[in-house]
This record gives structure tokens, sequence and C-alpha cells, in this order.
């Protein structure tokens, strides 16, 4: 089929393909799915510009089904979302000075590159050892996380001023309670800045922030996984949304490609989203640190291919072993679910025996 | 009695396919059309083919999503439905 606004022609199918990867693992972990959707395009030979303002197309019209989806479901903290979103803003456009200023000194790409590395290397490493130190402590699949003092003692920082003081509201106090998160009371300042620091490696890396903001919710602030899931994808909306109008500006998007995208992407969500009632929220945080260790590989690989004219194929190895992992991850969760579902079925016929 | 049967095969042949030509031919011109559209568009209209991009993606994702709302809905009434009926019978 041939895209008019890219300029290239691109077999549906393997969009379509891509669309319900996309959806399936943005409705379960609540990311944007952006170094997927990029690396994706470029191996159908999208040009990378193209890659990049259409893939952020499909991350806003994702992201939009599924925090409807994760909303019906109970795991959005709007309170919350809006909260970090005061931060997140100020920190893309700061992130955009330091990309000028790394653009003018001609090394944007390997710095990016490498704090690339440097963050998936370290959260998915980090979500692992989590992941397998609770299960050597004991036989877990709740919420329980290594962080959760370090989580109550961030919830528990009084940071002034206690109160300020607002034209027409009076004054008001600077403590909010999330109930949807669990959270008695919080410091607004705390969403503001963990908004801002997210907001800010989001908007140097050029992704929606999701693989960040999933972790530095849960680990950080100790928000249970699914609600971590649900405001994160409420985030990913706005982010999306500014970056598509930006590229779509420098008429860097082809919608009949992102259209076409998200009609799959819709399916997949269903099932993504659907799946994070039935797996066990310890479950869907250790597929998400193997999710982004296999994104930090790719990323590595691709690096590396930058070294020499030789070692080039590594790119496109890179590539593929970006959609294998995603592939395996989406068959994962299909399997999960069916199990999950399985034994809810048994375990509700033994109950109706009883 | 065969050349009344050729000219029967042929005139049903044509009948057949001469819509499904010109449908195809529509199909060609309207998609051309809508390149054409695509193509000239953004790049007069920067800041309308920007705003329509959003709107048409915020659509079609709210769209997508009542969508299956629909269809998860019809299917739990229906087995609902099942349910009940095999429960009764």
């Amino acid at each position: 089929m041939w895209f008019p606004n890219a300029e290239v022609t691109v077999n549906p199918a393997l969009l379509l393909l891509l669309g319900v990867m996309v959806g399936t693992l943005s409705g379960f972990f609540g990311v944007g799915g952006g170094f997927l959707i990029t690396g994706g395009l470029l191996v159908f030979g999208v040009p990378p510009v193209f890659a990049v303002g259409t893939g952020l197309a499909l991350i806003m019209g994702s992201s939009i089904i599924n925090t409807l989806k994760h909303r019906h479901l109970g795991n959005v903290d709007l309170r919350l979302g809006m909260l970090m979103l005061v931060g997140t803003i100020p920190g893309v456009f700061l992130a955009e000075q330091l990309n000028s200023t790394l653009d003018e000194a001609g090394i944007i790409g390997p710095v990016i590159r490498y704090v690339y590395i440097v963050f998936l290397g370290v959260l998915g490493g980090f979500i692992i050892y989590d992941y397998l130190r609770l299960r050597s402590v004991a036989k877990t699949g709740g919420e329980e996380i290594s962080t959760a003092s370090l989580a109550r003692r961030i919830q528990g920082l009084r940071i002034p001023p206690h109160s300020v003081w607002l034209p027409g509201l009076g004054t008001i106090p600077t403590y909010v309670s999330l109930p949807v998160s669990g959270i008695e009371r919080l410091s607004v300042f705390v969403p503001v800045v963990l908004g801002l620091g997210v907001g800010f490696f989001a908007g140097l890396l050029g992704a929606g922030g999701g693989f960040l903001l999933m972790p530095a919710l849960i680990y950080g602030l100790g928000v249970p996984t699914t609600v971590a899931i649900g405001t994160d994808l409420f985030q990913i909306v706005v982010t999306g949304s500014w970056g598509t109008f930006i590229y779509a500006l420098s008429h860097n998007v082809d919608p009949k490609m992102a259209i076409i995208m998200l009609i799959a992407a819709s399916v997949g969500s269903q099932l993504g989203a659907t799946a994070t009632r039935f797996v066990e929220p310890a479950r869907i945080r250790i597929l998400f640190g193997v999710t982004i260790l296999g994104g930090c590989a790719a990323v590595a690989l691709e690096q590396a291919s930058t070294f020499s004219d030789r070692v080039e194929f590594l790119s496109t190895l890179a590539a593929v072993v970006l959609l294998s992992v995603a592939g395996a991850m989406c068959l994962t969760i299909g399997v999960l679910m069916i199990r999950a579902k399985r034994e809810e079925r048994t375990s509700a016929s033994i109950g109706a025996d009883d | 009695v065969d050349s009344f049967s050729w000219a029967g095969s042929a005139y049903g042949i044509l009948i057949v396919l001469t819509p499904t030509t010109f449908y195809y031919q529509l199909m060609v011109e309207r998609r051309s059309s809508m390149n054409e559209f695509l193509t000239n568009f953004s790049s007069n209209h920067t800041l309308l083919w920007a705003l329509l991009i959003i709107g048409v993606i915020g659509a079609s994702a709210i769209g997508l999503h009542l969508f299956w709302t629909a269809v998860f809905r019809s299917v739990t009434a229906l087995r609902g439905k099942s349910a009940k009926n095999s429960g009764g019978g």
C-alpha cells in the first residue's frame, strides 16, 4: 500500500501486526511503546523522521484507548496524573533546550543512546532483582515491593510551604489525599517534581516516558501496579498528543499509516488492559523488566552498529531483537490471561459444587 | 444451443465483470484523489493539518473504544441470555 505523506510503500499486514503488538504491550505495561514502533517502522523501510512522527500519533491514539479502558477498570488516578502533568510539561521544554544544545554540538545521537542504555539496563535489572529477592523471601504474587519503606518515607515527606493562598480560593493546603492510589496524604510537590524529572528524560530521549514513570510510581511512590499503569497512560496521552502536534506541524506524520496501526492497536489494547485484571502484579512487573532489558539490548546493538561499516548489520539485528521480544511478550500475555481465566472458571465451578 | 450458451456465459461474465471493473476504477480514482488531498493539504495548511491529525487520531481512538465497549457489552449480554436459557431449559 502507498502512503502519500511518507512517500513509501509498506505491506499493511505488517503494520497491522505491529499495531496489535503495540496495543497489547501498551495496555498491559502502561507504556506508549515508542521504542518498539520506531524500530518496527524503520525495519519496514519508513523514513526515520516519519517513523518517529507516525509512531507518536499511534502512541497518542493507543494511549487514549488504553486510558479509557483502564479508567473503566478503575485504574486511573486522575488527581495524581494532573499533579504530575504540572511538572511534566516544563520538563519536556527543558529537555528540548538541552536537545538543541546537544544537536548543535553534533553529539545528540550517541548521548541519547547511552542514556537509554543506562536507564533501560538499570531499570530492567532492578525490577528483575526486586522480583527475585521477594520470591526468595516468600512466595508472593501481590503488591509487595522491596522499596516499600522508601515509598512510605516519600509519602511522609513534609515539604514547606504547607499551605498557599490563591486568589478566589483562599488558603489551601499543599497536601492531597489520593484514595485511588491508596495514599492518605502526599505533598503536592512530590508528584510535581516526579513529573518534572520524567518529563525531562522523556523529552531528552524523545519518548512518551512511560517506561520511566511506571516504575517510578510503583517503587518511588508505592502506587499499586495496575493504578500505576492506568495513571501512566493518562500522562502519555498528553505527551503523545504534544509530540504528534509538533511533528505534524513539520509534515512528518502519515495519518493513513497511523490509522491502520491504530485499528489493530485497539484490538491489542483490549487484550493487554483486560489481562491486567487476571495476571498477578508481580508477574506484570517481571515481564516489564524483561521487555525493558530486551529494549536495552536492542539500543546497545544499535549503538554498536555505528562503530564500523562492517557491523552495520547490527542495526537490523537490533530491530529484530526488539520485535522478537515484543512478539514473545504478547504471546506470554495471551497465555497468562487464558490460564488465569481458566483457573478462575475452575475455582468458580468448585465453589458452585460446594 | 452451443452458441446460445456461449452468449449466455459471456453475458453473465459481462454482468459480473462490468460493475467490478467500474467499482475497481472508482476505488482507484478515489484512492488517488485522497492521496492527492493528503499531500496537498499537508503542505498548504500547516496548522490546520496538525490540528486535523490530532482531531482524527483522537476521534478514531474514542470511536474504537466505544466500538469495543459495545462489542463486549453485547457479548456479555448474549452470554447471560444463553446461560439463562440453558439454566431454565
